[in-house]
C-alpha cells in the first residue's frame, strides 16, 4: 500500500543474506575472522564501521594494505585531503598544521559486500569524512574543494536538525543521547488562514493526534446511542455535540505535548530554536526567528525533517475561502455543512468524524478513493461511508465564492462550483452548492524551495522532496533527510521516528542497522477503520501474476454490533493475500472493522516473520473477537463471486 | 518592571495574593510543602531540593529583571495536601497532582513537576523563554 521506497532494498541487511529473516545471526559475526591469509589483519565489520564513524577521514578497504590498487587509492585520497586541509591563519605565528591522519581500515571480502549494502555504494575502497560515507574516488573528486576544505574545519554543532516533528525530534534526542552537540530548529509558517502551532510537527499538532481524538469523539457519539440498546437509561432529549468543547480539549492536550517536547529537549541538552532555517553556506544555517532576528549556526552534519504542508488548487477563492487540516483542529466555530475536497485518507478521515459529530458532510472525489491503497478495500470504504450517511460527489471545484463572511464565532457561507457529469447524456454542466466550511485535502507537498538547497546542490525530486541514498542526500553527503520530506518512503510518523533513531546510531556509533521501509502496517481511521500490512491485491498481482496469488477472505459481524443493530456490521471484511508457489506465504493483510489499528499492529509481526497461511490456520482464535476470523479463513476469492454474507460464529 | 516576590500560606491566602496582583499580569507560582514550625524543615523531600534551585534562579540578573509576579505557595502539611478536596487539586486553573510544581497561571500546559523543578536549566528557561 501507499508509497514504497524505490531506492530502499526491500530487506534489511540482516535478512538479505540467505533470505532467512528468522536467522538471528548478525550479517557479519564480530568474532568471525576470515580464513584467507591476506585477510589476517582484517578487522570485524563492527569495528570498521565504528572506527570510520569516529575518524576525521577514513578509508575502508579489502585485500592487502600493500596491494598496488589500494596503495594508489590511498595516495590519491591523501593528495586531495592535503590540498583541502585548512591553511593556517595568516596572522598566526603557527607553522603548517600536522597533516591529517587518514584512518585505514582493512576488512574481509564478505564484510566488503555487506558494507556496500549498508552504504549503497558499489565501489570499494570507500571513503568516510567525519563519519559520513561518501563513496569512492569519483565521489571525492566531485566534491568542490572549497566545500571539502570547509567540511574539515570545526563547527559549532555536531548536528543541526531542521524540523522539530516526529522524525526530527527523535533523531535530535538520539544524537544527544549518543553524546553529540545538537541543535534543533522548528518553525511553523502560518497557514493562509493564519493558523500556527507549537513544537512537535504535523502528527502532534495537525495530524495523527487531533485526528484520532476527534475520531474517538465521533465514535463515542455512536456508543451513546448503542448504550440505550444495552439497557442504559439516558436522559431525555437530543444527544448534541459541542464543537468548541471538543476543540478546546484537543488543543489542551496538544499544548501539553508541545510543552513536553520543550522540556525533553532541554533535559537531553538539545538546543532548541523556534526559527526558520535556510542554508546560507554548505555548512551554515541562517536561522530567523519570529522577530526577524537572524542567527548563523554551523554544523558538521545536517538533518532535514521539514515534512509537508497541504496543497491548494489553483482556482479562484481557494486560499481565501477554504481551510485545510492545518486549520480544522483549531477551528474556533462549529464547521457546519462541510465539503471535503479530496479522496485520500486525510479527506475521508475528516469527513468521517465530522459526519459522526452530526454535520452534513459531502466528499468531492476527482477519480478514485485512497490512491495507492487496495482499491477493493477502498470501494468497501466508500460503500460503508455512503450507507453511514455521507454524500459523495464526483468532480473538481472550479471556483469558490463567498456568500457570507465568517467571523470568530460563526462559519461563513461559500458557493462551490464544479462541472457535473449527467448520468445519462454524459454532458457536463456547471453546478454549485453552498457550504459553511470547505476542507481542501487534495494532497501534501514538501516546502523545500526557500531553504537554500538548490544553491548548495541538494538534489530534489519533482515533488520537491529530497532524493536520498537511504537517508543520505544523493548529492551532498553531509546532509540527510528523514520523514515525509524524504522521497520514496511512506509518509508515516513511526517510519520517521524509526528512521531518525536508526540513522543516528548508524552514523554516530557505526552500527549496520537499517530502517526497513517495507511491510509497514498502517490504518486509515475512517468511521469503519481499515488496517493493512504488506501488498494490495493490485500490487501483488503486478508483482507475482494473477495465477500466483490466492486470496482468502470473509465477512463478519462484530458481536458488539448485533444488539444495537448497527449498520456497520454488514460492512466488516477481511482478507489475506498469499503466494501459491511459496507455501501460501502471506504478502498482504487487510481488514475493515472496528479497532482495525490495534488488530493490524499485532498481525504485522506475522508478516515480518514471513508467516504462511498455514501459520494463521494453526493459530487458535480468541473468542469472541473480530480478529479471530483470521484464524479460520477458508473461502477463496474468485472472480464472479457474489457478495459474501456474514454468518454466525461457527 | 522587575520580578516581584510574594508568599502565601495555604489556598485562601494564595487567592488573596492573586487578587492583589490583579489581572493581565504574568504570574508564576511555586507550590511547595509547608515548613514545620519548630524544625523549619518541609515535610516534602523533593521540595527541600527544589526550593533553593528556584531561589537561585530568581536571583540571577536575567530573571530578576523580568516583568513577572512570582508567588511561593506553601500548600500546608501532609494531611491538608493529601485531601482530594483541597482547592489546589480541584481548582481547574491549578489541578495540582504533586509538589513541588512550578507553573505559569493562564498557561495550562506550562508546568514543571517534582524532579524537573530541581533542574536549574529547566527552571531558568521556564522564566526566560519567550513563546
Amino acid at each position: 500500500m501507499g508509497a514504497v521506497a524505490s531506492r530502499m532494498p526491500a530487506r534489511s541487511v540482516r535478512s538479505a543474506r540467505g533470505g532467512e529473516p528468522a536467522n538471528k545471526k548478525r550479517l557479519h559475526d564480530e568474532s568471525e575472522h576470515s580464513i584467507i591469509p591476506e585477510e589476517n589483519s582484517a578487522i570485524s565489520q563492527k569495528e570498521a564501521l565504528r572506527k570510520a564513524a569516529a575518524a576525521k577521514v577514513a578509508i575502508i578497504f579489502s585485500g592487502s594494505e600493500q596491494k598496488q590498487e589500494n596503495l594508489e587509492f590511498f595516495k590519491e585520497v591523501e593528495k586531495i585531503i592535503k590540498e583541502a586541509t585548512p591553511l593556517p591563519d595568516e596572522n598566526s605565528s603557527e607553522t603548517s598544521p600536522p597533516p591529517l591522519q587518514i584512518e585505514k581500515l582493512q576488512v574481509s571480502q564478505s564484510v566488503e559486500k555487506s558494507i556496500k549494502i549498508v552504504n549503497l555504494f558499489d565501489s570499494f575502497p570507500q571513503i568516510y569524512i567525519k563519519g559520513n560515507a561518501i563513496g569512492g574516488l569519483n565521489e571525492l573528486k566531485s566534491l568542490k574543494i572549497e566545500y571539502l576544505r570547509e567540511w574539515l574545519r570545526p563547527h559549532q554543532y555536531d548536528l543541526i536538525v531542521i524540523g522539530g516533528g516526529s522524525g526530527g525530534l527523535a533523531a535530535a534526542k538520539e544524537a544527544a543521547r549518543l553524546g553529540k552537540k545538537v541543535a534543533c530548529l522548528d518553525y511553523v509558517k502560518p497557514s493562509p488562514v493564519g493558523t500556527t502551532w507549537g513544537l512537535g510537527g504535523t502528527c502532534v499538532n495537525v495530524g495523527c493526534i487531533p485526528k484520532k481524538l476527534m475520531h474517538q469523539a465521533s465514535l463515542l457519539g455512536h456508543s451513546l446511542h448503542d448504550a440505550k440498546k444495552f439497557g442504559w437509561k439516558l436522559p431525555d432529549g437530543q444527544i448534541e455535540h459541542r464543537w468548541t468543547h471538543l476543540k478546546d480539549s484537543v488543543q489542551d492536550h496538544i499544548a501539553s505535548l508541545n510543552w513536553g517536547y520543550r522540556v525533553q529537549l532541554r533535559e537531553k541538552t538539545v538546543t532548541y530554536f523556534n526559527s526558520y532555517g535556510e542554508f546560507s553556506g554548505p555548512f551554515e544555517i541562517s536561522a530567523t526567528n519570529k522577530k526577524k532576528k537572524v542567527e548563523k549556526l554551523t554544523a558538521d552534519r545536517f538533518l532535514i525533517s521539514t515534512g509537508l504542508r497541504p496543497k491548494y488548487p489553483e482556482i479562484p477563492g481557494a486560499k481565501e475561502f477554504t481551510i485545510t487540516s492545518d486549520d480544522l483542529f483549531q477551528l474556533p466555530y462549529s464547521p457546519g455543512k462541510t465539503l471535503c475536497v479530496g479522496a485520500s485518507y486525510v479527506s475521508l478521515e475528516c469527513a468521517g468524524f465530522l459526519h459522526g459529530l452530526g454535520y452534513d458532510v459531502t466528499v468531492m472525489v476527482r477519480s478514485i478513493l485512497l490512491r495507492g491503497f487496495d482499491q477493493d478495500m477502498a470501494e468497501k470504504i466508500r460503500k460503508h461511508m455512503k450507507a453511514y450517511g455521507l454524500k459523495f460527489e464526483s468532480g473538481v471545484p472550479s471556483k469558490i465564492e463567498q456568500i457570507t463572511e465568517k467571523t470568530d464565532e460563526k462559519a461563513g457561507l461559500y458557493r462551490v462550483f464544479w462541472q457535473k457529469k449527467d448520468e445519462k447524456s454524459g454532458n457536463l454542466t456547471e453546478v454549485s452548492e453552498d457550504y459553511n466550511t470547505i476542507l481542501m485535502a487534495i494532497g501534501r507537498e514538501a516546502m523545500t524551495d526557500d531553504m537554500g538547497l538548490e544553491a548548495i546542490g541538494v538534489k530534489r525530486a519533482k515533488s520537491k522532496k529530497i532524493i536520498g541514498r537511504r537517508e543520505q542526500s544523493e548529492t551532498i553527503p553531509w546532509i540527510y533527510a528523514i520523514g515525509d520530506v524524504l522521497e520514496g518512503t511512506p509518509e508515516l510518523t513511526p517510519v520517521a521516528i524509526q528512521a531518525g533513531r536508526v540513522l543516528m546510531r548508524r552514523l554516530i556509533n557505526g552500527t549496520d542497522e537499517l530502517t526497513e521501509y517495507d511491510q509497514i502496517p498502517t490504518t486509515v481511521f475512517t468511521p469503519l477503520e481499515y488496517g493493512c500490512c504488506g501488498l494490495s491485491e493490485e500490487d501483488a498481482i503486478t508483482r507475482y501474476g494473477k495465477e500466483s496469488i490466492i486470496v482468502y477472505h470473509n465477512v463478519f459481524n462484530p458481536l458488539e454490533y448485533t444488539i444495537p443493530e448497527r449498520m456497520d456490521k454488514d460492512h466488516c471484511y477481511l482478507k489475506l493475500i498469499c503466494l501459491r508457489n511459496e507455501e501460501e506465504k502471506v504478502v498482504g493483510f487487510h481488514i475493515l472493522s472496528p479497532n482495525a489499528g490495534e488488530i493490524t499492529q499485532g498481525f504485522g509481526i506475522a508478516l515480518k516473520l514471513s508467516a504462511k497461511k498455514s501459520d494463521f490456520d494453526r493459530l487458535i482464535g480468541i473468542h469472541p473477537t473480530v480478529a479471530e476470523s483470521f484464524t479460520t479463513l477458508t473461502l477463496e476469492k474468485k472472480d464472479g463471486d457474489e457478495e459474501l454474507q456474514a454468518s454466525g460464529c461457527c | 518592571m522587575p520580578l516581584k516576590q510574594y508568599t502565601a500560606q495555604g489556598y485562601d491566602a494564595f487567592q488573596e495574593v492573586l487578587a492583589t496582583i490583579g489581572s493581565g499580569k504574568r504570574i508564576v507560582a511555586l507550590f511547595t510543602g509547608s515548613k514545620n514550625l519548630s524544625t523549619g524543615q518541609s515535610w516534602c523531600p523533593d521540595c527541600v531540593v527544589a526550593e533553593p534551585v528556584v531561589e537561585e534562579v530568581i536571583q540571577t540578573p536575567e530573571v530578576a529583571a523580568l516583568d513577572v509576579h512570582f508567588v511561593t505557595v506553601f500548600v500546608g502539611n501532609r494531611e491538608v495536601w493529601r485531601d482530594p478536596a483541597v482547592g489546589f487539586r480541584t481548582n481547574p486553573a491549578l489541578k495540582l497532582t504533586c509538589i513541588p510544581t512550578l507553573l505559569e497561571l493562564n498557561n495550562k500546559a506550562k508546568r514543571l513537576l517534582e524532579g524537573q523543578v530541581a533542574n536549574k536549566h529547566q527552571v531558568k528557561e521556564f522564566f526566560t523563554e519567550e513563546d
